[in-house]
């Protein structure tokens, strides 16, 4: 994580748990394919700042829109398991040609929220 | 007496007697009006004919299928009964009795046929006359020079024609017999000053007593009807000293002289039968009148009181009908309910049934329902994916292509929602994971 990348993390600051810095890759469903379209979804390729238990700060190559909800795959370095979960948009900002983007899991059915948040737990002893 | 005739004629019209063996018509002016004409021209002129004995007898086989007016029929039966009361009492001989019975066809022919109630009136007084003058007369072939007997049947003859029959006519004929009986009565009376004489002087009499009040043979007479023996007689002479009374026959002969004082006073018992006055026609008439007025009062209180049980009867029958075709409907009502209730029970059954089944595919749908399955939602006409599925709050999150939050459902609501059909499911979101991670594995490997 580079000092600027480091300083906007700084700035919002605001969690109240605690966070994790992993490195890896989030993939986020931007626009979903609907049914019935042969159109793939489109899919963002970004970079994770930290992570925890119930949320993420992620270095997004487009401007996500505050409030949406989105599908996301996470794949961390060093971790071989890949983790399926939903997560809300709370904030973005710009960071260079980038967009920093908070987001905010769903302790969402069908996803991997559990196995993530035990390997959050796993992490942060 | 004219009035009185119009009278029985008017309660003849109102009187509601049925007699047995006739047909009626409905009408009071008969279609038979013209042959009832013919009738009293035909039947009064032939002597043989019933209707001078029986009127209704004669109607009988005159009209043996015609339907005849109420009154014609009525007032035949009054004057019949008029005519064969006063004749059974008047107690005449048999054929002064059958002579004037020929009244009521005379009576019935003014005042039905010609409606000439004066007519008739004049015809009853003669009758009258005739009864009392006829009242002690026996048929006597020794007497046949001043029998009135003859002369009684040529003026009914005289009378017997239908055409003629008026009330001047009538006058004419009461004249013809006052006429004749003044002479008769003329020679009655000399042949009974000689027998009053004769009879002086055989009981040796001192003083003449007052005649015998109305002796002459007009109506009024003071006769004797001896029960026993079938004689008439006449009383015409009071003696005294020795008391006795003189009875002479029709003709003025000697019948008997009373000259026991007890053998007149017996003249006032059995078998004797005082007729000092003779019973009216109009007496008759009266009684007939007042007799038919109570029977029309009776008729018409019977009448009065049948309508009102009528009334009551129909007001009853109308409520019971009314109780009944409102337990009638109130019974329709019930079964419709009935039958409204059971289609609504099985119909809800059928609808719970169906919304049972509804909702049983419903939850199986929702439960089926993965992340990013889509939806459509029909009030929205959009399609939303679900993103969240929270297990805790049972709640759905479904947002578009886009992500954003579109849509939040509980799952009840959900449930609810698929069953009515106002959310339809797309897809269930089963392949999701494959083309994300075929698309992720591609990102990975162009990477």
């Amino acid at each position: 994580m580079s000092e600027e990348m480091k300083r906007y993390f700084d700035l919002d600051e605001k969690r109240g748990e605690a966070r994790v810095y992993q490195s890896g890759e989030m993939f986020i469903e931007v626009v979903s394919a609907e049914p019935g379209e042969n159109d793939l979804p489109e899919i963002a390729r970004c970079e994770v700042v930290d992570i925890s238990a119930n949320g993420a700060q992620l270095l997004v190559c487009e401007e996500l829109r505050i409030g949406a909800i989105h599908t996301l795959i996470v794949d961390l370095d060093q971790h071989h398991d890949n983790y399926r979960l939903t997560a809300e948009v709370r904030w973005v900002k710009p960071c260079k040609d980038d967009f920093l983007t908070g987001v905010v899991f769903y302790a969402s059915e069908q996803t991997h929220i559990i196995d993530w948040k035990l390997l959050m737990a796993r992490f942060l002893n | 007496m004219s009035e009185q005739l119009k009278r029985l004629k008017s309660l003849s019209l109102e009187l509601d007697i049925r007699l047995p063996d006739f047909r009626y018509s409905t009408r009071q002016n008969s279609d038979a009006d013209q042959s009832i004409q013919n009738f009293f021209n035909v039947a009064l002129l032939d002597t043989n004919q019933q209707i001078r004995q029986s009127l209704i007898k004669s109607i009988r086989l005159a009209f043996p299928a015609t339907a005849l007016a109420p009154s014609f029929i009525n007032l035949a039966f009054s004057l019949d009964r008029l005519i064969d009361t006063w004749l059974r009492k008047s107690q005449l001989e048999k054929e002064v009795s059958e002579a004037l019975s020929v009244l009521r066809a005379l009576l019935f022919a003014a005042v039905y046929g010609k409606s000439d109630t004066d007519a008739a009136a004049e015809l009853m007084q003669l009758g009258e006359e005739i009864a009392g003058d006829m009242f002690a007369w026996r048929m006597d072939p020794r007497q046949s020079a001043i029998d009135p007997y003859a002369l009684l049947l040529r003026l009914i003859d005289e009378l017997c024609d239908y055409r003629k029959i008026s009330l001047s006519h009538v006058q004419h004929v009461r004249k013809l017999w006052r006429d004749a009986r003044a002479t008769r009565l003329e020679k009655f009376s000399k042949v009974t000053e000689r027998l009053i004489s004769s009879e002086q002087l055989r009981l040796k009499t001192q003083s003449r007593d007052e005649t015998e009040k109305d002796s002459n043979l007009a109506v009024g007479s003071r006769g004797y009807f001896d029960t026993s023996s079938g004689n008439r007689f006449l009383a015409i002479k009071r003696l005294a000293q020795p008391s006795a009374l003189v009875c002479v026959t029709f003709y003025g002969v000697k019948h008997m002289t009373f000259t026991e004082e007890a053998d007149v006073r017996a003249l006032n018992h059995a078998p004797f039968v005082l007729q000092s006055k003779l019973l009216s026609l109009q007496q008759v008439l009266d009684a007939t009148i007042r007799g038919f007025e109570k029977i029309l009062e009776t008729q018409q209180v019977a009448r009065q009181a049948a309508s009102e049980k009528a009334i009551k009867e129909a007001a009853l029958l109308q409520r019971e009908h009314e109780n009944a075709e409102k337990e009638a409907r109130l019974q329709a009502e019930k079964q419709a309910k009935m039958i409204a209730d059971r289609s609504t029970r099985l119909k809800a059954q059928r609808e719970k049934a169906y919304a049972e089944e509804l909702n049983a595919n419903a939850c199986a749908t929702v439960s089926k329902l993965r992340l990013d399955a889509w939806i459509f939602v029909k009030s929205k006409q959009d399609k939303f994916k679900l993103a969240v599925k929270l297990a805790s709050a049972k709640k759905f999150v479904f947002v578009d292509k886009h992500g954003l939050q579109k849509i939040e459902f509980l799952e009840e609501e959900l449930i609810e929602a698929v069953s009515r059909q106002e959310v339809e499911c797309l897809s269930f979101g089963a392949e999701f994971e494959d083309s994300l991670e075929r698309v992720v594995s591609r990102i990975r490997i162009s990477s």
